[in-house]
């Protein structure tokens, strides 16, 4: 997966095929080349740094109203956006900014939760907030967060308004097949769709202003179909406590999060980007690992799943190697 | 150059879509033909064969009663011989072999915990694991195949993980560690340095014929879990959470041997000058123990108190941030130069 051609030596490259003009000069370096773990690095401080800080607005002015909360992320969000834009260099105010956004998103989802008292209500209020983040943020790491719980938001939005229950009911729910399969394509679907599209059509959109967000709106994506999917049954692996015998084939739920994971890998694979490979890869064994714990039907069922899968898809490896290796050119 | 760097040189030039389809092709941005058919059935294999021995540990876990004990155990030896069967049939490095052995051990880890189930042994679960990773060290030896090995690392960790965490109180492990009278913090940096060790390992092995066993990726990976023993050792040590009551002083020795560590890592990654990725994990445990010590010897009311964490998270990953970044493109500039 290694690319060792740079910036000079691609600008030369298109001049000499005559698609740039003669002493095109490469662009500067920016913040392009950050690698995925100094961005996780970022990510993860200025998440738990914007949870301190909402604790602070909220120790500081006191909000008790779902429109005082609704007030102080705005407030937050504004500031946040303002210092995107106050300085696009410096690394401090970007980090503040984020900070400071996650605080103001947190206090929004807050006041959506007080107002609405719905989980529904509440998950797709935030996945309207997201997919507005996504285009307004001026920031690359704010708007790739924005698109992957943009992501987590709707999936829950649509479990919870199909199958409403409380998160805290202990009695097990009993879910048909057909539902349980339909729920899951109706959430899972048309991102897989998006994710198919954004990737077919990548040079076209990168052709246009489109990029600035399609690029992070992609990466969310398939960070959201690595490991998003799990977000969609969020209480299922923490079975503890939980009555009754129904059968509930959301249980399924976690085996089909395993295809989306592995489709995720196959996303990644065609951008080559080798931390969301690792992220759909370790999502895979993590969705395999909750098939385990949810409830709904028998382990003994849920292991003929597990070694009917195995058996398909080493048959499947097998005809397909047949085929390709006897094709010209093919894979030998 | 990655997704970005290509994003910002196509805004730079103001590229067509036909320059752009022309950039990938040149950048080697989009995996070839034959490459995306070896990504597709190397994907399929390796997730056929997790699928096989993720529904053997199902299996085992469910604990059918319709088999007989000797059924049970049959049946899972069954599975176990004709993955060494397979093994010995294509020897590694054959893929056939390699994805045998892989299955081997996994299979081998539910028949221990089969073993468990039956006999009820009153083994803690952290042994388990740890037999596991003891006997499943000659299935990685023979696999000659990084992913083994990672699956074997991922065993050994958890094992450890088990055993620092939930306070195991048997087992050969606890007796040792009980006869040294050692605290959960130096476990946790037992832990460490014995990832530490992996690490090196895997460095060294790099520089020999066998160094596809050994990719950069598994390197960081026993490096992460070693970074993360050591930063849980010594925020155990900074809240005072080294629950051992024999001890009247609390000894500062693990944080002390946990910091000496992870600057023996940055010094010995500075002077490679090669990957920078020990240097962010070290600058997120700083991070981590500096909030950690903030948090609990700062006499500061709440609200101040959430204010100065919030600060010196944006400040400290900014200038890790900032530092990390200087560092990688010195080096990759140095790489560059002749």
């Amino acid at each position: 997966m290694t690319q060792a051609i740079g910036a000079a030596e691609l600008t030369n490259a298109l001049t000499e095929r005559g698609l740039l003009p003669a002493g095109a000069e490469p662009p500067p370096l920016g913040h392009t080349d950050r690698p995925w773990f100094i961005g996780v690095v970022l990510g993860a401080s200025g998440w738990l740094a914007g949870l301190f800080a909402l604790l602070f607005v909220y120790l500081l002015f006191e909000p008790e109203s779902t429109g005082a909360f609704a007030l102080a992320g705005v407030i937050m969000l504004a500031a946040a956006y303002g210092l995107y834009f106050a300085d696009r260099d410096s690394a401090f105010f970007e980090q503040l900014a984020l900070a400071l956004s996650i605080a103001g998103q947190l206090a929004l989802a807050w006041a959506a939760a007080d107002a609405t008292d719905s989980t529904p209500a509440t998950a797709a209020l935030m996945a309207a907030l997201q997919l507005v983040l996504l285009f307004v943020l001026p920031n690359y790491l704010a708007k790739t967060l924005a698109a992957f719980f943009a992501c987590v938001a709707f999936a829950i939005a649509v479990r919870y308004a199909w199958w409403d229950r409380s998160v805290l009911d202990y009695a097990r729910e009993e879910v048909a097949l057909l539902p349980a399969l339909l729920g899951w394509l109706v959430i899972w679907a048309p991102l897989i769709a998006l994710a198919q599209l954004l990737i077919a059509r990548e040079a076209a959109w990168m052709a246009s202003a489109l990029r600035g967000v399609a690029r992070p709106a992609l990466n969310g994506l398939i960070a959201a179909l690595a490991i998003g999917t799990w977000a969609s049954e969020p209480f299922a692996s923490l079975p503890f406590g939980v009555t009754g015998t129904a059968t509930n084939w959301l249980a399924l739920w976690p085996l089909l999060a395993v295809a989306t994971a592995l489709f995720a890998a196959s996303c990644a694979f065609r951008q080559r980007a080798r931390a969301l490979l690792g992220l759909a890869i370790a999502g895979a064994l993590l969705h395999t690992l909750q098939f385990y714990y949810v409830l709904g039907t028998t382990l003994v069922l849920k292991s003929s799943f597990m070694l009917a899968d195995g058996v398909v898809l080493l048959a499947a490896a097998w005809v397909l190697r047949r085929r390709w290796s006897s094709a010209p050119g093919g894979e030998s | 150059m990655n997704r970005k760097e290509l994003d910002a040189f196509a805004a730079h030039h103001r590229l067509p879509r036909t320059a752009i389809e022309a950039a990938l092709e040149l950048a080697n941005a989009q995996p070839s033909v034959a490459e995306r058919q070896r990504f597709v059935l190397r994907a399929l294999q390796l997730a056929g064969v997790l699928s096989l021995a993720a529904g053997v540990v199902f299996f085992i876990a469910a604990n059918w009663d319709a088999l007989a004990i000797t059924g049970r155990f049959a049946l899972v030896e069954a599975a176990l011989a004709v993955c060494v069967a397979g093994a010995i049939w294509q020897p590694p490095p054959h893929a056939v072999g390699r994805y045998a052995v892989l299955l081997a051990f996994v299979v081998a880890g539910g028949l221990l915990a089969l073993f468990g189930q039956t006999y009820q042994t009153g083994a803690d679960i952290y042994e388990l694991f740890l037999t596991w990773a003891a006997l499943g060290l000659l299935f990685a030896v023979a696999g000659q195949w990084s992913v083994t090995w990672a699956a074997w690392a991922l065993v050994l960790n958890v094992a450890l993980l088990l055993f620092c965490g939930w306070r195991a109180e048997s087992g050969w492990l606890f007796s040792l560690f009980f006869a040294l009278s050692l605290r959960p913090s130096e476990m946790m940096v037992l832990a460490m340095l014995a990832n530490v060790l992996l690490w090196l390992a895997t460095l060294a092995v790099q520089r020999t014929r066998a160094a596809a066993q050994a990719p950069s990726w598994l390197g960081r990976f026993v490096l992460a879990w070693a970074v993360g023993f050591g930063t849980s050792a010594g925020i155990v040590v900074i809240a005072g959470a080294d629950y051992d009551f024999q001890f009247a002083a609390s000894s500062q020795i693990s944080l002390i041997v946990s910091l000496a560590v992870l600057a023996g890592i940055a010094i010995h990654t500075l002077r490679k000058r090669h990957d920078v990725f020990p240097l962010a994990l070290i600058a997120a445990s700083l991070i981590a123990l500096t909030s950690v010590g903030l948090a609990e010897h700062l006499d500061l009311e709440e609200m101040a108190l959430f204010f100065v964490l919030s600060v010196w998270l944006i400040a400290s990953s900014t200038a890790s941030g900032r530092w990390l970044m200087k560092t990688l493109r010195a080096w990759r500039i140095e790489a560059s130069s002749p």
